[in-house]
C-alpha cells in the first residue's frame, strides 16, 4: 500500500525534533552534527535567534496578501539584492526550481520581445541540476530525473560537462542562452573555474547570447564570496538564487540585468506565494547576516580549516578516500568504496554528509560554524572512515 | 634521509581558504606579514603569467611555493645574479609538516626542477633571523653567506641554489 507521503524520496531512517546551530536532535534525544544543512540551505545553521525572532514577529503581523497588492519586505528584499549584485532587478520565488522557471522564460521573452522568437534554446551541462520542474528535468537530463515523463520540454541541448569548445560548437541560430552552475552541486562538486566562467561569458558577448548562472547551491556566500561567480570577475545576465537565502525558509529568487529582464512585463510572469511578507522578511535578515561586515572573510578562513582537515582524513585514510575538491565551505570527499557506504558508516557517528554524483560525499555546513565544531565532524568522519576500515578488513 | 617525491600542483583559487589557513597559523607569525595583507598579495598576484604558484603536498598539501623571476621586480640584493635567475619564496603552513625536513627535500627538487628547465640560478632570500628556515634551504644545497638589503631595506640572507655565488 503505497504511504500516506508519496514515496519519492530514498529516506535515511532519521527524524529530528530540533536543532540549534549546526546540530540537530532526534527524536530519542540523539545528537547529530549537520555537515549537510539541509543540502546547503541552513546557511546560518538551525533556530538562528535573529532569524527566528524575525519570523516570529513577521508572523505576528502578516503571512501573505499576494502580489495584487505593494509588499514592503519583497522591495526590501530585492533592494538589497540589487545592491549586493550586478542586477538591477528581481523576482521572488518560493524555491530554486521556480527561480529557474523564471530564469529560462527571461531567457525566451528577451530574444522574443527583441523580434528574434525562433531563439529559444539553452545550452547547458552534463552534469547539471537545474531542479525538477519540466523545464529543470530537460535542463538537467539526469536519467532519473526524466525517466518515465514523456517528451521533455523542447529548448535545451546538452554538453559535455566544462567543455567550452562543445558549447560553441552547439550554438546555432535558435540559440539564446548558456546556463550553468559555476560549481555543480548534485554533479558532484565539480567547478568550472574561473577560466571558464569568463570564457563563456566572452562566449556569450561575442555571439550576442545570454549567460544564466544558477547559483542555488553555490550561492549566498557558500564560496566565500556573496555569489561564486564573482571569484571569476564576470557577471551573468540572470542569476538563479534560493537555499540558503531563506535558512530553510521556502524562498528563491531570479535576479537580472534591466536588459535582460526587457521582456518582463505586466502579466508575463507571476507567483501566488512568492515574494510574501514573511518570506521575504526571513530572507532580508538573512542576506544582514551574510552581507555583515567580515562574515565572508569568516566563511574563507572556516573553509580553510575544514579543508585542511579532509585533507588529513585523505592522507589518513587512502582506502577510503581518493581526493578532496570544492571551494569554499562547498566541498566533497571522493570515496573508494561505495558513496552509500560512507554516508551510512557517518551516520553511524551522528554526523550527517549528503551524497552527489561522481561517488563523493558532500559537506556543505552552515556557514558561521565554529571550529570546534568543524573539528567534532572531522572526528565523527575520521572514526566513520575507520569503521569502513575494519568492515574491509574484516571482509578480507 | 630518503629523497621523496613531492607533488606540486599550480595553485587554484579554490586553494585560497586554505592558504589563508595557513597564514594565520601560529608559527607563521613573524615570518610572513598579516595573514589577510599577505593572501591579498597572492591573489591579487594569481593572475599574473610572470609568477608561478604551486602547492606541494606528500599525503596531503602542507607548503606553498611561488617562483618568479628575481629581476621582475625591484630586488636590489639579487641584481648580481645571471638575467633569468628564478627566485623562490615558500613557507610550510600545515603544523604537521614542520621541523621533519620536509621543506630542504621539497625546495630540493623544487630547484632542480627549475634548473633542468633552464634557469641559471635559483635564489631565495629568508630573513637571517630565521634560522629555521635558513638551516633548511642549506640543507636542501643552497649556499651563501651576504646579508644585503632587500628592496624595503630589511636585511636578507641571499642563497642560491648549488652555489652560484654572486
Amino acid at each position: 500500500m503505497i504511504s500516506p507521503v508519496l514515496p519519492t524520496y530514498t529516506r535515511a531512517p532519521l527524524s529530528f525534533k530540533k536543532g540549534q546551530g549546526p546540530w540537530l536532535e532526534t527524536d530519542t534525544g540523539e545528537q547529530y552534527l549537520d555537515m549537510g544543512a539541509g543540502i546547503g540551505t541552513c546557511a546560518l545553521g538551525h533556530a538562528h535567534p535573529k532569524l527566528v525572532a524575525v519570523l516570529a514577529e513577521q508572523a505576528q503581523r502578516l503571512w501573505h496578501t499576494s502580489n495584487l497588492y505593494e509588499i514592503p519586505n519583497q522591495a526590501a528584499l530585492a533592494e538589497k539584492l540589487v545592491e549586493h549584485t550586478f542586477a538591477d532587478t528581481v523576482f521572488v520565488t518560493n524555491s530554486g526550481t521556480e527561480a529557474i522557471e523564471a530564469a529560462v522564460k527571461m531567457a525566451r521573452k528577451y530574444f522574443s520581445h527583441k523580434g528574434q522568437p525562433e531563439r529559444f534554446e539553452i545550452i547547458t551541462f552534463e552534469g547539471a541540476f537545474h531542479g525538477r520542474s519540466s523545464a529543470g528535468i530537460a535542463a538537467s537530463r539526469g536519467a532519473k530525473m526524466v525517466d518515465g515523463f514523456g517528451p521533455l520540454l523542447p529548448g535545451f541541448v546538452q554538453v559535455p560537462f566544462n567543455d567550452i569548445d562543445a558549447a560553441k560548437a552547439a550554438i546555432t541560430p535558435q540559440t539564446a542562452a548558456i546556463m550553468l552552475e559555476p560549481i555543480q552541486g548534485e554533479g558532484g562538486i565539480r567547478a568550472f573555474g574561473d577560466a571558464s566562467l569568463k570564457a563563456l561569458r566572452a562566449l556569450c558577448d561575442e555571439i550576442g547570447l545570454l549567460l544564466i548562472l544558477d547559483e542555488i547551491q553555490c550561492g549566498m556566500g557558500r564560496t566565500g564570496k556573496l555569489f561564486a561567480h564573482e571569484w571569476a570577475g564576470i557577471t551573468p545576465d540572470i542569476m538563479a538564487i534560493a537555499k540558503g537565502i531563506g535558512n530553510g525558509f521556502p524562498l528563491g529568487a531570479c535576479v537580472a540585468t534591466e536588459a535582460a529582464a526587457a521582456g518582463m512585463v505586466a502579466g508575463s510572469h507571476g507567483s501566488t506565494y512568492g515574494g510574501n511578507p514573511l518570506a521575504c522578511a526571513v530572507g532580508c535578515a538573512v542576506l544582514n547576516e551574510i552581507t555583515s561586515e567580515g562574515f565572508l572573510i569568516d566563511v574563507s578562513r572556516l573553509a580553510g580549516h575544514l579543508r585542511q582537515g579532509l585533507e588529513g582524513l585523505v592522507a589518513d585514510h587512502p582506502d577510503v578516500f581518493s581526493f578532496v575538491r570544492g571551494e569554499g565551505l562547498m566541498l566533497a570527499l571522493g570515496c573508494k568504496l561505495p558513496v552509500a557506504d560512507m554516508v551510512q558508516a557517518s551516520y553511524g557517528e551522528q554526523v550527517l554528509v549528503v551524497p552527489a554524483s561522481d561517488n563523493v560525499v558532500r559537506l556543505l555546513p552552515p556557514l558561521n560554524m565554529s571550529t570546534e565544531d568543524v573539528d567534532e565532524a572531522l572526528w565523527r568522519l575520521d572514526r566513520a572512515a575507520a569503521a569502513l576500515e575494519r568492515q574491509q578488513d574484516a571482509g578480507d | 634521509m630518503p629523497e621523496t617525491d613531492y607533488r606540486f600542483d599550480p595553485l587554484q583559487r579554490a586553494d585560497f581558504p586554505l592558504l589563508r589557513h595557513w597564514l594565520a597559523a601560529p608559527h607563521m607569525q613573524g615570518h610572513w606579514g598579516d595573514p589577510e595583507t599577505e593572501m591579498n598579495l597572492i591573489a591579487g598576484d594569481f593572475d599574473n603569467e610572470v609568477i608561478d604558484m604551486w602547492i606541494v603536498s606528500l599525503d596531503a598539501p602542507f607548503a606553498y611555493v611561488q617562483d618568479y623571476p628575481a629581476h621582475h621586480w625591484p630586488m636590489p640584493h639579487y641584481a648580481d645574479f645571471p638575467k633569468g635567475t628564478r627566485a623562490i619564496d615558500t613557507f610550510v603552513g600545515a603544523p604537521a609538516y614542520l621541523n621533519k625536513g620536509h621543506a630542504a627535500r621539497y625546495m630540493r627538487q623544487h630547484a632542480e626542477a627549475l634548473l633542468a628547465k633552464g634557469f641559471p640560478a635559483v635564489v631565495i632570500d629568508p630573513s637571517p633571523d630565521n634560522s629555521y628556515a635558513v638551516k633548511a634551504y642549506k640543507n636542501a644545497g643552497f649556499t651563501g653567506n651576504k646579508v644585503l638589503p632587500c628592496e624595503d631595506g630589511d636585511p636578507v640572507l641571499v642563497l642560491a641554489y648549488k652555489g652560484t655565488e654572486i
